[in-house]
């Protein structure tokens, strides 16, 4: 092949640019291009932009803002349009979530959020127990929507993840197209293979139910406390929600943990008051479990008044 | 560092632009440096094993080609081969032939407690472990003169592109590349640049694809083992392994050629082959050459009867497949491969040099398919984590069973195996090493920019080692 190629091109140097710059070309390109389309052409992309910009809104009213913030759990536990209407007049709600996240991914993008200089009264997090003390993220996709350029060295830190993933998590942090290009190729392989999702949805391993280990409290503990830290450094309040799972023990362990950190829990249901039948997928609730969750979690806002600076006695 | 990683794209950005302007004694510096650095990358505990196994090399080449003595020879190709096999054996198949031995015990009515080292596998040690040897061998052979420097030998052993996983590189080929200088030559760096595109393409969009077909048939995602599960899984795999490894022994060559180096090929179309014999002319042909020139040769080879012949071809498919990992499972795989070469032979001699001749075009394309599914029949074991698991897999075959999900599976499995499928025929047919390598430079570059789109917009989400770094 060496030889051969060397007679047939003579201008080999002029070649070897030709195809480096077209490369580099393409790439800037297709970096360009996800910036400008994938908000506009993903639904999902489209809805965690919109959430993101409106939660750095200034307040549109003279009512304290409070940022509901959360993972698919959140989406698939809270109607929040009912919710919203529920509290209309203490305060302005504001939605921000971003599916299969967990703690690290929140930690990071409430520092991005506050980053920005905005600050609501109040957030309130909505994740599980498990993915409160796991120590996976979802990576280069948090990296880029979750993560701000300062903080990514501390990311990479707190996930103690091996060079090479740690490389890739800042090189998502800095290219929106390699952050997001799972969720690109999502898209384009749905317009190939409509059918996709049935197959997809036996390649999504069902969540186990929660099993806490011994670790479980202390570590619990520990990142609330980090959560705390962080939102009181800004002076705002942080209440954890806590979505129903079948696991009611589990619910009880986290929201133990949450208390003995010293942060508010709202836990606004008692065993028994979500079964099977209220899940979608034996995990997310679904559009009956949503309601009713709404329905609790609206009244026990309206008990924990998350517009006002401190706990209530 | 995984070569389909930005940080990798980074890593050989910066230093072929370093290593180009430098004279070659600095150019090796540059070179070794570089890749302990890439090892370390990997794990650098492991770094301690390389650098002892170079330098003893080393030495004994060295001893070994001064000495007149047979005895002293023989003493020091035995300290170097008994080494090298030392720690390859240590590493890769302590903890399952004590596992191996405690299970047999306890299957004979002595039970014993196995306590396993749980040992860390050092990335690369079997490929480097393979050059060495063949280097102190050919060295013995008195085949090839010692490396006269340290660091060439060192960068030899080490050089970065096929440190981890091949291709197994002869000393005769790239020794001589090492201590020779390179003259920068952009044509080829072009080809490089379009071989390590060929390979993203191969391994980041075909093989990582198939392997969320593959892991799912064989962990059950997609049901309980039937025929369906069992042609999808074992077809997934094989696209999966053939994607993942040529990509990566592309990938290799690219980047070697970027900084003025020549491997081997290391696969021509594997799939397209009308024996296993043939199939094992084009897969891994730096590991089947190996296995010929310094196994199966110095067993006899074909040399003494049919008998000894098909023991020996036994013998060195064993071998090869225990090479791959420390399981019954590889054990199996080569064994099944050993079975069939030992009996197309059977064939070819019954049947006679006449009918062993070129057959027409559709019997040769009835042979691809049949040697295409015995592969795949032998990949099962390749794949499964166990026997238990291999066989319980295969003995879904008598089971029929039809979901809505398998056809998907199947048009998914299709969309990237076909293009692969085209491809091989595309070089087969044109004899090329990349697509469109004998056309103007026009046509490579939009064969370039297909590969680039391909790669950006279909690489599969999670970025996955390379199959073969396990070994």
């Amino acid at each position: 092949m060496n030889h051969k190629a060397q007679t047939r091109f003579p201008s080999g140097r002029r070649h070897l640019f030709l195809i480096l710059s077209m490369i580099a070309a393409l790439l800037l390109g297709v970096e360009i291009g996800t910036r400008i389309l994938v908000r506009r052409l993903s639904r999902i992309e489209g809805r965690i932009g919109r959430e993101y910009a409106a939660a750095l809104r200034p307040p549109q009213s003279m009512q304290p803002v409070v940022w509901f913030l959360g993972n698919s759990l959140l989406d698939a536990a809270v109607d929040f349009p009912a919710l919203s209407e529920r509290v209309q007049g203490r305060m302005e709600a504001r939605r921000f979530v971003v599916e299969q996240t967990f703690f690290h991914d929140w930690h990071y993008g409430i520092r991005k959020l506050f980053g920005t200089g905005t600050k609501p009264r109040c957030i309130v997090l909505m994740i599980n127990g498990k993915q409160l003390v796991s120590n996976t993220s979802r990576g280069d996709y948090a990296a880029q929507i979750l993560v701000a350029p300062g903080d990514i060295m501390g990311f990479v830190r707190d996930l103690k993840v091996h060079p090479t993933t740690a490389a890739n998590l800042i090189f998502a942090n800095f290219s929106m197209f390699y952050g997001l290009r799972s969720e690109i190729r999502k898209f384009v392989m749905l317009r190939l293979l409509p059918d996709l999702p049935t197959l997809t949805s036996r390649l999504v391993a069902t969540a186990p139910p929660d099993v806490p280990d011994a670790r479980f409290p202390l570590l619990a503990q520990q990142r609330i406390r980090i959560l705390q830290t962080e939102c009181a450094r800004q002076g705002v309040r942080l209440i954890f929600a806590i979505p129903p799972s079948q696991d009611f023990e589990t619910d009880q362990l986290l929201r133990r943990a949450v208390e003995e950190a010293k942060v508010e829990a709202l836990m606004p249901f008692a065993a028994g008051d979500f079964e099977a039948a209220h899940f979608s997928d034996g995990f997310h609730l679904n559009r009956d479990g949503a309601r009713r969750y709404t329905d609790l979690l609206g009244e026990a806002l309206l008990k924990s008044a998350p517009w006002r600076v401190s706990v209530p006695d | 560092m995984l070569f389909d990683t930005p940080v990798y794209i980074f890593f050989l950005s910066l230093l072929s632009l370093l290593y180009w302007r430098l004279n070659r004694q600095k150019q090796n510096v540059l070179l070794l440096a570089a890749s302990y650095f890439f090892y370390g990358w990997w794990d650098w505990r492991f770094l301690g094993l390389i650098l002892i196994s170079t330098l003893v090399d080393y030495y004994c080449g060295r001893a070994i080609a001064e000495s007149d003595n047979p005895a002293r020879r023989k003493l020091l190709l035995a300290i170097s081969v008994t080494l090298n096999l030392s720690f390859l054996g240590f590493f890769k198949y302590c903890d399952f032939f004590v596992q191996s031995l405690a299970e047999s015990l306890s299957w004979m009515g002595i039970p014993v407690s196995a306590a396993t080292l749980n040992i860390l596998l050092p990335p690369g040690i079997s490929f480097y472990t393979f050059q060495e040897l063949a280097y102190i061998v050919d060295i013995y052979n008195r085949k090839m003169e010692p490396a006269k420097s340290l660091v060439d030998y060192a960068l030899f052993i080490s050089l970065f592109p096929h440190l981890i996983a091949g291709p197994i590189q002869r000393p005769s080929h790239l020794l001589p590349q090492v201590q020779n200088p390179r003259a920068m030559d952009t044509s080829r760096m072009f080809d490089g640049v379009m071989l390590i595109l060929s390979g993203l393409f191969r391994k980041a969009v075909i093989a990582d694809n198939c392997a969320l077909i593959a892991n799912a048939a064989f962990s059950g995602k997609l049901g309980e083992p039937n025929l369906a599960v069992v042609a999808i899984g074992a077809y997934a795999f094989a696209w999966q392994i053939y994607g993942d490894f040529s990509g990566y022994s592309d990938m290799a060559r690219g980047s070697a050629q970027l900084l003025g180096f020549h491997f081997m090929v290391n696969f021509r179309q594997p799939y397209l082959s009308r024996s296993i014999q043939e199939f094992w002319r084009r897969w891994h042909i730096s590991l089947s050459t190996w296995l010929r020139d310094y196994l199966y040769i110095p067993l006899g080879g074909s040399r003494n009867g049919e008998f000894n012949t098909r023991r020996n071809l036994m013998l060195t498919m064993i071998l090869g497949g225990l090479w791959h990992g420390a399981n019954w499972t590889f054990v199996i795989w080569g064994t099944i491969h050993g079975c069939w070469l030992a009996v197309e032979r059977v064939f070819q001699s019954a049947l006679g040099p006449g009918q062993a001749a070129e057959p027409g075009a559709i019997a040769g394309w009835l042979r691809r398919v049949f040697v295409f599914h015995l592969v795949c029949l032998a990949w099962i074991f390749f794949r499964a984590q166990s026997m238990g698991e291999a066989l319980r897999f295969l003995r879904g075959i008598g089971r029929w069973e039809w979901r809505p999900e398998y056809g998907v599976a199947l048009q998914f499995l299709a969309l990237f195996a076909v293009p692969l499928f085209l491809l091989d025929l595309l070089l087969e047919t044109r004899d090329e090493e990349y697509a469109f390598e004998r056309t103007p430079v026009s046509y490579r570059l939009v064969a370039a920019a297909a590969l680039t789109i391909c790669a950006t917009f279909f690489s599969a989400n999670q970025v996955s080692a390379f199959i073969y770094f396990q070994f």
